[in-house]
């Protein structure tokens, strides 16, 4: 896995003697997760999984906000939990984090700085995007440019956003310290090395880890199958698969895509209990798709290998990138990310 | 070109006293000085600004698609005259006087600019506009027609409800009776130009003696498809069959519709890429008809149906 393109976290300070106990890896937190995994079936990821539901807690959800989520690619990161965190203090966390920002930014640039200083930091909590009551409010983070043409009727430009959540991972995470925030799953849009700027920035304050998040092609297939079984009433874009054949002297991409509605048709004869999908329908599902492609082309995609998958409900790339468009499932995606992301943080 | 840069210039433009604009242009040296002498000083500077956007645009958009043209998708036009009708041999000139002339007199404020190419073709410029609404510099169609042939290539930026206009044009300026979008589209003009051209063809015939022709033929029709291909960037397939499967499971069996997909391969050696498929053991020997016949049957796009 790639991590994120930053220096070595080095601290300045001593490592509190609590935190070295809990990364030496005989930590309540470690140990609690290796049973986790004893538990599931498949190793890595569970054999069957609940169909994406909406949340009870989604009616807390601010509509602009959650919109403001929605139609844009995130990448995808993976967050240990952080030390000493603390939703009170989140005013103070935007000023710092703004100072550090001005004086990075002030090392590389000698001129035009004031025109460069022109931005705020914002932090804010987005409520409702949670599972369960248990789960820590999840938070934005903003960077906002005003621009300089005129002072007064500034225009205000969000250059760079990132989020942070934890949907239904808390059962999972549930022997972590008290002193600790778990939020594994962390999204960012905006230049990348902004993002390695603010991942120092936390990595330093909160003595986290930031990881690149990639989604294997056996997870994209399990995305592909959950997104199709949601019940839409009406679909935004065709169920897409792409796939990218390794043949030389150049690679070819094969997309296939599907009418959303055959897609489901193909999908509710492939699923039995209503409730719940196992990795078999998963399979099926693939393999349908893959035998009606053969019977027209003779290729085998099954030797190709998935990369990315599209849907009306959202769109997932393997490299770590994610664009959500459906704001009734927004929970159910979240949760899955979560589950990946707390597999990786191990 | 960029809609923030066009803007940028325009409004730069609009900031510069009339005097001095000519003056600041050849500063800025991105026109050659045979156009800046095509700009016409004495009119407002609204429009003034306007023209000299456009030429930076037909410069850049030239540029932009001999260096990296992969970002549009043009599709061709083939047009047809009446049965025993000579081939017409009118002039370029008369052409697109009437071109621009019947899409003025339906539209009203339609803006239409030429730029003749080296290759006897013509590039066309088309900003809509309607009675009431000013042509959209930003959302253009671009053209391109070459002399004594019966095809035209478009390439559409997101208007697509003037189509029917843009084809009464092209007939009635070009003399046709009868036009057709041909199943074949690609992000690269010249691969297309390729295939409708049969240049491929004319190659191997014309530049080979007749003595080598034979052994030789073969490898030069192959040597000149594959540079072909090398930009021929997609191929389409619409699938409108029955849902059938290998599996024993009844999926979909009692399912009459058919099952709907697109599918779209591509590649930047599209033909070596598919080729390469069966001794890699990704598909089955021989490969499918469907993945081989571009070149021959100048189609890239396929709609396949239950025989």
């Amino acid at each position: 896995m790639d991590s994120l393109d930053v220096p070595e976290f080095t601290p300045k300070h001593r490592v509190p003697p609590r935190l070295r106990d809990y990364f030496t890896g005989a930590s309540p937190f470690h140990r609690h997760l290796e049973s986790v995994r004893k538990q599931t079936s498949f190793g890595q990821t569970p054999f069957r999984r609940k169909i994406p539901e909406c949340s009870p807690l989604q009616e807390n959800f601010d509509p602009q906000r959650i919109a403001f989520l929605l139609h844009k690619q995130w990448t995808l990161y993976t967050l240990t939990p952080m030390y000493k965190f603390s939703y009170t203090n989140l005013k103070e966390y935007s000023s710092l984090l703004k100072s550090f920002i001005a004086a990075e930014k002030q090392k590389g640039l000698a001129v035009e700085m004031e025109e460069d200083f022109n931005f705020k930091v914002i932090f804010s909590t987005l409520s409702g995007v949670k599972g369960t009551q248990r789960d820590p409010a999840a938070f934005l983070v903003q960077i906002i440019s005003k621009s300089q043409l005129s002072s007064k009727n500034a225009e205000e430009k969000v250059v760079w956003t990132g989020w942070f959540c934890c949907v239904y991972g808390d059962s999972l995470l549930e022997n972590v310290p008290d002193d600790f925030t778990c939020l594994p799953l962390f999204l960012a849009n905006g230049a990348e090395s902004n993002t390695a700027l603010i991942g120092t920035w936390f990595q330093q304050t909160f003595d986290c880890r930031f990881t690149r998040l990639t989604i294997s092609a056996f997870n994209l297939s399990w995305m592909a199958a959950m997104w199709t079984a949601c019940n839409l009433e009406h679909y935004v874009a065709a169920t897409e698969l792409l796939w990218s054949v390794p043949c030389s002297p150049q690679s070819l991409d094969i997309s296939y895509a599907i009418h959303p509605e055959d897609a489901k048709a193909l999908w509710d004869s492939v699923h039995q209990a209503p409730e719940e999908i196992t990795q078999e329908e998963v399979d099926l599902f693939i393999d349908c798709l893959c035998s009606h492609f053969h019977r027209h082309f003779k290729i085998n995609l099954a030797a190709t290998r998935l990369v990315c998958v599209s849907t009306s409900v959202a769109s997932a790339h393997t490299d770590g990138k994610i664009k959500i468009l459906c704001s009734k499932y927004l929970i159910g995606v979240l949760a899955f990310l979560t589950e990946l992301a707390i597999f990786q943080i191990e | 070109m960029d809609e923030i840069v066009a803007e940028f210039i325009r409004r730069t433009l609009l900031k510069i006293p009339a005097v001095d604009i000519l003056k600041i242009l050849k500063i800025w040296n991105f026109l050659p000085e045979s156009q800046l002498e095509t700009i016409k000083l004495h009119q407002c500077k609204e429009s003034l600004s306007q023209d000299v956007v456009e030429l930076c645009q037909v410069i850049i958009i030239n540029w932009y698609h001999q260096t990296c043209p992969n970002r549009k998708i043009w599709t061709v036009y083939e047009m047809t005259k009446f049965p025993g009708e000579e081939v017409d041999l009118s002039d370029m000139e008369e052409f697109k006087d009437s071109f621009k002339k019947i899409l003025q007199r339906n539209l009203r404020n339609v803006h239409v600019s030429f730029r003749d190419s080296e290759d006897n073709a013509v590039w066309i410029r088309i900003a809509w506009g309607t009675p009431h609404m000013k042509p959209n510099q930003y959302k253009t169609t671009y053209v391109v027609y070459h002399s004594q042939t019966p095809f035209v290539f478009i390439c559409h930026c997101r208007i697509k409800r003037y189509i029917p206009e843009l084809c009464q044009a092209l007939m009635t300026a070009g003399s046709y009776h009868k036009i057709r979008q041909m199943e074949l589209r690609s992000l690269y003009l010249d691969s297309l130009k390729a295939i409708v051209f049969k240049q491929y063809n004319q190659v191997s015939h014309s530049l080979i003696p007749p003595s080598q022709k034979l052994s030789t033929q073969v490898y030069t029709i192959g040597r000149v498809i594959n540079c072909l291909f090398k930009m021929c960037l997609l191929l389409f397939s619409q699938l409108e069959t029955k849902f059938k499967t290998n599996s024993k499971k009844g999926i979909l069996v009692e399912r009459e519709e058919p099952f709907r997909c697109l599918v779209k391969f591509s590649s930047p050696h599209l033909l070596e890429a598919l080729k390469s498929l069966a001794p890699a053991g990704i598909a089955d020997a021989p490969l499918s008809s469907l993945l081989t016949c571009i070149p021959h049957k100048a189609k890239n796009y396929f709609t396949i149906r239950e025989k």
